[in-house]
């Protein structure tokens, strides 16, 4: 019990004699914790955002004119079984023109003068994989019911560019952000430790035990790492409240997903901030442990 | 109880402070050191603490070699006070003092009494609550005789104890170092004054250019 009490107020003291130390290993713990989350929240956003492009990418299909029931019926029903084919949405002539129309309200009388609707049957085909995209396309204009197929090959390939890159950037970022943060921790540590050598050096000579001697340091870690993710809390929250409109200036077209928790951010940050600390202020002090 | 055979120690430079020095130290034993400055006295100790490694032969406490002993019971058991003092300078006196109990986990009341007690003997109760770096060498040597005192180890190194110290703290300390070997605690001492001050050691060895050069017991 009165250990503890020890350890406690050796703590506090080693903490007053190395405020400076402190101040810049918050600091440095800060900008890792913000950089750290700042990159998962926009990266992730980044990252579903640009998935949702993916639903944009679409085949329409128009059909011949005069197509009975039975034969688009049995042509949907083609299309659907299609490996790669999500979903096939038809359009009536009839929803065709009242959209027309509605898109150029100029050509309604025009339309109307016409003794019959001259706008055929459509089809919207969303994919589950949009690198299968030419293929299906492909398929579908083969079928003899089938009059045009309008399938955009580039945009579909630059938006699989796109994902692939933004993926890419997303983990090299969050690896660089984790390897700094070891880093940091690791060197802060140790710059702790050699700031109080003749500490160690006193404490092993007249007997004391490892715990006595090196616990007071990981609990300052630990006291750091709280105070450093405690401020960085409020900085990620407007990062959070920020970042749909960064990534919506950088994907314009996408939907922005807003799905992130924003609490089990924190706290993996938190987690993992004082599980790299640990092993740090671990490795430091395993070359400190035979301090002469 | 300590047993040193064919102890060497020659440092990288060539110095050789000590030259197959065979020792045996019992239970109880109140021994000096003594010899010139450079003789290899402090080297010695040093060894027997398990501080320095001996190039040659090995230093057994309680029958087994030093080196292999667990080290921190070792420094537990066996206590001491060098010339380098060995102190945090920018913790009070209280503090660096009160450290071997400390980590024993004794309680406050028994800690500052204790404290209190061994300061009055070095006579620097007054100076409890100053911080180290505020002190004169012979203060800091003080009280780091004062932290080797005060937890009463099994074995008591002192190297030069007396050495910056007036002749009354001098006595004190060197009274109190006899009261705790009556009490059982071993003491081995490097120093020039005691016979001066008319305390009667148990045993005298003298070293020379690292070599024991005779013994007297009593």
């Amino acid at each position: 019990m009165y250990r503890i009490l020890y350890i406690l107020r050796h703590t506090l003291l080693v903490l007053k004699e190395t405020k400076k130390i402190a101040i810049i290993t918050v600091l440095s713990l800060l900008v890792g914790m913000v950089a750290l989350g700042s990159t998962y929240i926009i990266g992730t956003k980044l990252f579903q955002s640009s998935l949702s492009l993916k639903e944009k990418v679409r085949i329409v299909v128009f059909f011949k004119q005069n197509l009975n029931s039975t034969d688009l019926d049995s042509t949907i029903s083609t299309i659907s079984a299609i490996d790669g084919v999500k979903h096939v949405t038809v359009t009536t002539p009839d929803q065709a023109k009242e959209e027309f129309t509605k898109i150029f309200p100029q050509y309604k009388g025009i339309l109307d003068s016409l003794n019959k609707n001259p706008l055929p049957y459509s089809a919207t085909v969303e994919l589950s994989d949009i690198t299968l995209g030419r293929r299906i396309s492909d398929i579908i204009k083969d079928l003899q019911t089938v009059d045009v197929v309008v399938f955009s090959e580039d945009t579909a390939n630059k938006i699989n560019d796109l994902i692939k890159v933004v993926y890419l950037i997303f983990v090299s970022v969050m690896l660089a952000v984790l390897a700094e943060f070891i880093f940091t921790v690791q060197n802060t540590t140790t710059l702790l430790l050699d700031y109080r050598r003749n500490d160690i050096r006193v404490l092993r000579l007249i007997g004391a035990d490892a715990t006595f001697t090196f616990l007071p340091f990981i609990l300052i870690v630990v006291v750091l790492n709280l105070l450093s993710w405690w401020i960085s809390y409020y900085l990620l929250d407007k990062v959070n409240a920020l970042s749909s409109g960064i990534v919506q200036s950088i994907i314009p077209y996408a939907t922005v997903s807003n799905n992130i928790n924003f609490s089990l951010t924190l706290f993996y940050i938190l987690a993992f901030s004082v599980f790299s600390s640990l092993i740090g202020s671990l490795i430091s002090i395993s070359r400190f442990r035979n301090v002469k | 109880m300590i047993e040193l055979r064919n102890v060497s120690k020659i440092y990288p430079n060539g110095t050789i402070a000590l030259d197959k020095v065979n020792l045996k130290f019992n239970k109880g034993d109140f021994v000096i050191l003594m010899g010139e400055s450079g003789a290899g006295k402090t080297t010695l100790l040093k060894v027997i603490r398990g501080d320095e490694e001996p190039t040659e032969g090995e230093v057994l406490f309680e029958n087994e070699n030093v080196l292999k002993y667990n080290k921190t019971l070792l420094r537990r058991k066996i206590g001491f006070a060098f010339q380098d003092l060995t102190l945090i300078e920018d913790r009070t006196v209280f503090d660096n003092v009160s450290l071997p109990l400390q980590f024993k986990g004794v309680g406050f009341k028994e800690i500052h009494n204790k404290v209190e007690g061994a300061l009055s003997e070095v006579r620097l109760r007054d100076k409890m609550y100053k911080l180290v770096k505020e002190l004169s060498y012979g203060e800091k040597q003080r009280v780091s005789i004062a932290r080797a005192l005060i937890y009463e180890p099994e074995v008591l190194l002192l190297d030069e104890p007396t050495g910056n110290l007036d002749i009354d703290t001098a006595r004190a300390v060197l009274n109190f170092v006899e009261a705790l070997n009556e009490r059982g605690t071993t003491v081995i001492m490097s120093t020039h004054h005691l016979i001066e001050f008319g305390n009667k050691p148990k045993g005298i060895i003298k070293i020379k250019k690292g070599r024991i050069v005779g013994k007297e017991y009593v």
